[in-house]
């Protein structure tokens, strides 16, 4: 029996991670497999069913073969005995998880992250700005999120587009993700970054796992960035773990009258958060050396009337009406040059009717 | 003594000969009416026998035997009262046979003995003059409709007692005056002109395009924005109907007896627009006793679903074998009615539940979830079948207060009835009448594609994630656009242009 193996059969009791914490702070893990009957009856755990599965499951002979038949699935296990678990989970702010379920390539916990969360009910707005810093920010980190409908699932599918490095840090077992319309992309992920869950494979996602889940996004990365969030959001208590376990926590503001940037603008007026409208000033705040020339805008060739929209567009995005009036020109000799703009990335649809410059 | 009389029945939009046969026999007085009636053909007995009395002629009081030639075709409606009326008073002796033998009689009979209008007019006396007849009685009340067709005397009457003397002779009817249908077709002054339609640009052009080439269009776009106002300026631009077309859809809609009586005939092309509540039924037509149903009444013109998403899904997938074949067939146990239902489907919808996606002024509250949930109520074999879709949106200010006219809509249909004329001449050989009906085979011969178009179609596909199936869609409507544009050929501009209608197809997260 070695330590990393009691901490796997204390996963298995279900215990809340402060509780366990709690107890590990005073015993050590082969103490616990010894007299785990004596220590927890004194105390007011004796009685919980946590207790009577920790009798149930002490079986060494038990726990190699689950662990065995884990690792038939696919699936690996991460405990604090091993140095693959990052460090930063495993300062005291986190509450740090006993045990890491996985999925993926383990060595991306050691790798430098940053989280990109924010709201389920995201708008077009939302995701694109979600994109855009993923992209840039995956070029640097790995990108950590809840694979959540909305921001969280655009950010993390952007970062894999981008070929970047990715982990997913579920609020259930590995076996039972949810939202099942992100299931595509839970696979993927598994496949080219790294799914996490400190739940066992077989556990549902119940309301309190996922702020618990939370502390874990936060934890695993240097920052955190807000895109959108409403004033009641889950990613609100994102960032205020972020901050408690002293990570830098950036938001993007909306505007006023959205109320989807309600929670990120609030964030800004306490000081919660700093405001960045770019992933380049992330990367500056934190002192990392970027590369200028990546960004770039490649030069193509224009030719004299569709030169005259992309001056127009310069002020901002413009109803393909008010293009029409302001350059004198009927819809059917505008339509095919706003086409053939698209097609060379210069412009793109921004709203209905509505285009603007690709920014680069 | 026995008579015979000649009729037509109904069936689907063409008609059939009926022989009325009456015989009277010895015996206690009866009536017996054979060769499956239907509930008002039974009735219909009681009407003649007032009618008759009412006119001051004799009805018999021995047995009566009618029967209604073929008898194995169930007739339908009350078009058969006049013929049987004229059937017992020529085997009472009353009309000579000889002077009833020439004529064909449909009309519905009151008991006073005045002769009231019926539905489908057009379709029998098309039939009448098909199988030979020379002569027909139709109810007053019919003869506008009955004044289009030539090659056939037309008398419209308007009592039994009259008819009874036009067929003995003692009073002289003149036919009814033959019309051409040049002068059923006046400038109609349509309510709604585009010229009272600021801004909106796209979505005009759009309309121009669909009018022209016949394509099925869907108008997307938040509350409020005109959806409804711009598709009933429609009909203000849509081409001349062709004398094949009027007639096809005259016929249609006399069976279904909703023809304005002071016109008798369709010289402008339907606008059809049933309410979200319609059932299968009323929609593709059918029903115990067959009648079109809106998709046919629709034919050679517009069929407007407002709020496409609101219609139950079973409803609008019946709508995907006439979108194909441009008629419907309808088949029930007893019977099996085909009826044309060729139409240009114009459609509108929200972006979203909410209706805000992509405002500019209001926010969207709902979820991707939701959205994708709305969007899945159409079904993609649906979609497939939608040459256009356009956004269309709030009207901006600078359009409200810019002073420039707007063109109204007798100027695009100038151009929209040279384009069909394109079309025309070119299907004349086909079959059909428009871009939109173009099938695979033709769409190989008449969309050919040069290098520089190809390589635009290449790039559409692949940097705007374009779906495949809009491909032959983009191919009509830049054919449709190359012949406002009076071309030959498709050219890039035309295939960068008709890439701009297809909204939908583009991939969200492109």
């Amino acid at each position: 029996m070695n330590a990393s193996k009691v901490y796997y059969w204390l996963s298995l009791a279900g215990f809340a991670p402060n509780t366990l914490n709690k107890i590990l702070e005073k015993y050590s893990p082969m103490e616990l497999w010894e007299n785990y009957d004596i220590i927890l009856s004194s105390t007011s755990l004796g009685e919980r069913d946590n207790f009577k599965a920790l009798k149930q499951f002490k079986s060494e002979e038990y726990i190699n073969s689950s662990l065995h038949k884990l690792a038939e699935a696919g699936i690996g296990v991460v405990t604090r005995a091993v140095d693959k678990m990052s460090e930063r989970l495993l300062q005291k702010e986190v509450a740090p998880p006993v045990v890491l379920y996985y999925r993926g390539d383990v060595s991306l916990l050691q790798t430098r992250s940053f989280a990109i969360v924010g709201t389920r009910q995201s708008t077009t707005y939302g995701e694109e700005t979600a994109k855009k810093f993923a992209e840039g920010l995956s070029r640097y980190f790995t990108i950590v999120s809840g694979l959540a409908m909305g921001i969280d699932g655009v950010a993390q599918k952007a970062a894999l587009a981008a070929n970047g490095k990715t982990v997913g840090v579920l609020g259930s077992g590995l076996n039972c993700f949810t939202p099942a319309c992100n299931r595509r992309l839970f696979e993927e992920v598994c496949e080219k970054g790294l799914v996490i869950s400190e739940y066992p494979p077989d556990a549902f996602a119940t309301k309190y796992t996922f702020p618990a889940r939370n502390r874990i996004i936060s934890g695993l990365c240097e920052g955190v960035l807000v895109v959108e969030a409403n004033a009641k959001s889950g990613a609100l208590i994102t960032a205020e773990l972020a901050n408690e376990q002293n990570r830098e926590v950036y938001a993007v503001p909306g505007n006023v009258d959205r109320s989807r940037a309600a929670g990120t603008n609030s964030l800004i007026a306490k000081g919660e958060a700093k405001l960045v409208t770019d992933y380049i000033d992330i990367l500056n705040d934190l002192n990392i050396v970027f590369d200028k020339n990546i960004d770039k805008i490649d030069s193509v060739a224009l030719d004299n009337s569709e030169l005259k929209v992309y001056n127009l567009l310069q002020n901002g995005p413009m109803h393909a009406d008010e293009l029409c009036l302001k350059l004198g020109i009927k819809i059917f000799e505008l339509a095919p040059l706003l086409t053939m703009m698209e097609v060379k990335k210069i412009i793109k649809k921004t709203a209905t009717s509505t285009y603007g410059l690709i920014a680069k | 003594m026995l008579s015979k009389v000649k009729s037509f029945g109904l069936h689907g939009i063409d008609g059939f000969e009926v022989c009325i046969e009456t015989d009277i026999s010895n015996g206690l007085p009866a009536i017996e009416v054979l060769g499956l009636p239907d509930a008002v053909n039974r009735e219909s007995i009681k009407r003649v026998k007032s009618a008759v009395k009412n006119s001051g002629f004799y009805f018999s009081n021995r047995r009566i035997t009618v029967n209604m030639a073929p008898a194995d075709i169930k007739k339908e409606g009350p078009l058969y009262d006049l013929p049987i009326a004229i059937g017992i008073l020529t085997a009472t002796e009353q009309i000579p046979q000889d002077k009833v033998s020439d004529f064909v009689f449909v009309g519905e009979l009151s008991l006073d003995g005045n002769i009231r209008p019926v539905k489908g007019i057009m379709p029998v006396i098309i039939s009448a003059l098909a199988k030979g007849y020379k002569k027909i009685i139709v109810p007053k009340d019919n003869a506008q409709e009955a004044s289009f067709i030539d090659g056939i005397c037309a008398y419209g009457l308007s009592s039994l007692k009259e008819t009874v003397a036009f067929l003995c002779g003692s009073e002289t009817v003149e036919p009814i005056k033959i019309k051409p249908f040049s002068a059923a077709v006046v400038n109609t002054v349509y309510e709604n002109d585009f010229k009272y339609v600021k801004g909106q640009f796209t979505a005009k052009r759009a309309l121009e395009i669909a009018a022209a080439g016949g394509h099925n269009l869907l108008m997307i776009g938040p509350p409020g924005t005109g959806k409804t106002m711009l598709a009933k300026c429609l009909p203000s631009i849509l081409p001349d109907m062709s004398v094949g077309e009027v007639l096809e859809t005259t016929k249609i809609h006399s069976v279904a007896g909703i023809l304005n009586d002071s016109d008798g005939i369709v010289v402008t092309r339907p606008f059809r627009s049933p309410h979200h509540t319609v059932s299968s039924a009323a929609l593709t037509g059918g029903g115990s006793n067959a009648r079109p149903g809106e998709i046919s009444l629709a034919h050679n013109g517009v069929l407007f679903l407002d709020e496409l998403p609101e219609y139950p899904r079973n409803v609008l997938e019946t709508l995907r074998q006439p979108l194909e074949d441009g008629k419907i067939v309808i088949s029930r146990a007893a019977s099996k009615v085909e009826y044309p239902a060729d139409f240009m489907l114009v459609a509108s919808m929200n972006p979203c539940p909410c209706g805000n996606l992509g405002s500019q002024i209001k926010e969207c509250t709902c979820t991707s979830s939701q959205i994708a949930k709305y969007l899945s109520r159409l079904s993609g074999p649906l979609m497939d079948r939608i040459d256009m879709h356009i956004e269309v949106d709030n009207v901006t200010y600078s359009d409200i207060s810019s002073d420039a006219n707007a063109e109204c809509s007798a100027d695009i249909k100038k151009r929209v009835d040279k384009a069909r004329k394109i079309q025309i001449d070119r299907f004349a050989d086909c079959n059909i009448y428009s871009n939109g009906n173009m099938s695979s085979r033709l769409l190989k011969t008449y969309c050919k594609l040069d290098k520089e178009c190809n390589e635009m179609m290449e790039s559409a596909f692949e940097k705007l994630g374009f779906s495949a199936r809009g491909y032959s869609r983009i191919l009509k409507v830049a054919r449709t656009i190359a012949d406002l544009d009076e071309k030959e050929n498709i050219e890039l501009k035309h295939i960068a242009e008709a890439i701009q209608y297809r909204s939908l197809d583009r991939s969200v997260n492109e």
